[in-house]
């Protein structure tokens, strides 16, 4: 299985423009208001605009069908789940044993949302923030420099990784190794020859890896480092966080004060 | 933190990501598929410690969730694939096969209970709806007795695995 291990996509939006931090604080508000509120008017006003959000930032169609094709059956099978496990209220229609009830239909179908519009704010920043600006945002906000070479190099690395494993696969073939065979455990104690050869050259790249980086004095002491590439918080970055700060302060006010989107089919 | 450490930490973070991601196994009882992530989280947290497991197996496989498209359970898989690295590698790094065992078991046990709160609570899943996920998590860290052999198997053909992630020292003859 061939898997697209970056997800970035360029375009010139005014998404892609923004610090990638604000991204990053905006990922943590939504995903702590989405947890909060329990509405399911919320949570497709929530879902109509992050699509908008999409749409302005120029994310392609397939990118934002491949998010609702992957989670789609995980959403049903939630909303499923609480209408036959949780039923609450007077019942709609009963089948067998089973109770439909609005109330639940309307739980059920919340947390399905939730998990799609979830995903929706996390892909929002993939999609339009690429893997060193990641990293470099990561340690802006004060994350150890090891920890983010650590991370841009194994990204940098899985794709090496997957064509390491395609090209072993094809070579222990060759040697008659029959890679259909089994299922489960018979499956994996097949692949295993593919697995051994795979890790002993990872193991070897690791320690070529770690002599380059010794060679280029990497972690010397008494040295700055410097950036090719910097990022920089501009004045709209500013207005960008104060505008979720001030929408995600107002709204768990009016959640904890008034009960506002506290129920799964009344706003308040 | 050394140089060799920071390699391999990037290193068996890509080794799971890409197990997690791009090897699927079906499974007899469904005909669904799952994957041999936990193979690597074990081998990695049996050869280098529960640091290194830790880091791999938590980023490795939040990875792979985030380019499967299941970004919303990155944050759940983090925790419980990083519980199941810790725990494995601190009760069966440099242990006999009891504590590589107990590691596997332990770390096992711990994945699928992050799981099972996780989706149950967090999640929405209901105790119903996440009890329904517990055989094909369990299964899943079944497959990571598997790790042990494979520890076993690179550590006999490659057994300068035992020098990895150390500071290289140089003695004078």
């Amino acid at each position: 299985m061939q898997v697209g291990i970056d997800l970035f996509v360029l375009r010139k939006s005014w998404l892609h423009e923004i610090d990638p931090r604000v991204k990053l604080f905006f990922v943590a508000v939504s995903i702590i208001i989405l947890l909060v509120f329990k509405n399911i008017f919320f949570m497709l006003t929530a879902l109509v605009l992050l699509h908008l959000l999409h749409w302005s930032a120029k994310i392609p169609r397939d990118r934002i069908l491949f998010v609702w094709k992957t989670l789609m059956p995980v959403a049903i099978l939630i909303c499923v789940l609480w209408v036959v496990f949780y039923p609450a209220g007077d019942p709609l229609i009963q089948i067998w044993m089973v109770k439909i009830t609005l109330v639940s239909l309307a739980q059920g179908a919340v947390l399905g949302l939730r998990i799609m519009t979830m995903a929706f704010v996390v892909f929002a920043w993939l999609y339009s923030t690429d893997q060193p600006s990641i990293v470099r945002s990561l340690v802006k906000l004060k994350m150890p420099f090891e920890w983010g070479l650590i991370l841009a190099l194994a990204l940098r690395y899985i794709p090496t990784f997957q064509g390491m494993y395609a090209v072993i696969s094809e070579a222990q073939q060759a040697r008659a190794l029959n890679i259909s065979e089994g299922k489960g455990f018979g499956r994996v104690r097949t692949l295993m020859p593919i697995f051994v050869a795979m890790v002993i050259s990872a193991l070897r790249a690791s320690d070529q890896l770690a002599r380059a980086l010794e060679a280029r004095a990497f972690g010397a002491h008494g040295v700055e480092r410097t950036y090719l590439r910097d990022i920089s918080f501009r004045p709209l970055d500013w207005v960008f966080t104060f505008a979720i700060f001030a929408t995600a302060l107002l709204l768990l006010y009016l959640n904890f004060r008034y009960g506002f989107g506290r129920q799964p089919i009344s706003l308040f | 933190m050394n140089v060799r450490r920071i390699a391999l930490m990037a290193v068996c973070i890509a080794i799971v990501a890409v197990l997690v991601a791009v090897v699927p196994v079906p499974i007899p009882a469904t005909g669904g598929y799952t994957h041999p992530g936990a193979v690597a989280e074990i081998f990695v947290s049996m050869a280098f410690g529960p640091i290194v497991g830790m880091v791999a197996a938590g980023i490795g496989a939040a990875i792979a969730d985030l380019v499967l498209g299941y970004g919303s359970f990155a944050p759940l898989t983090l925790v419980a694939h990083g519980a199941l690295g810790f725990l494995a590698g601190y009760l069966g790094w440099k242990k006999g096969w009891g504590g590589m065992i107990a590691g596997w078991i332990v770390g096992g046990l711990a994945l699928v209970a992050v799981y099972f709160l996780g989706e149950a609570t967090v999640y929405g899943f209901g105790f119903a709806g996440a009890a329904g996920e517990l055989p094909i998590n369990l299964f899943q860290v079944g497959l990571g007795v598997l790790g042990l052999l494979l520890f076993q198997l690179v550590k006999k053909a490659y057994p300068q695995i035992e020098q990895l992630g150390e500071e290289a020292t140089f003695k004078e003859v």
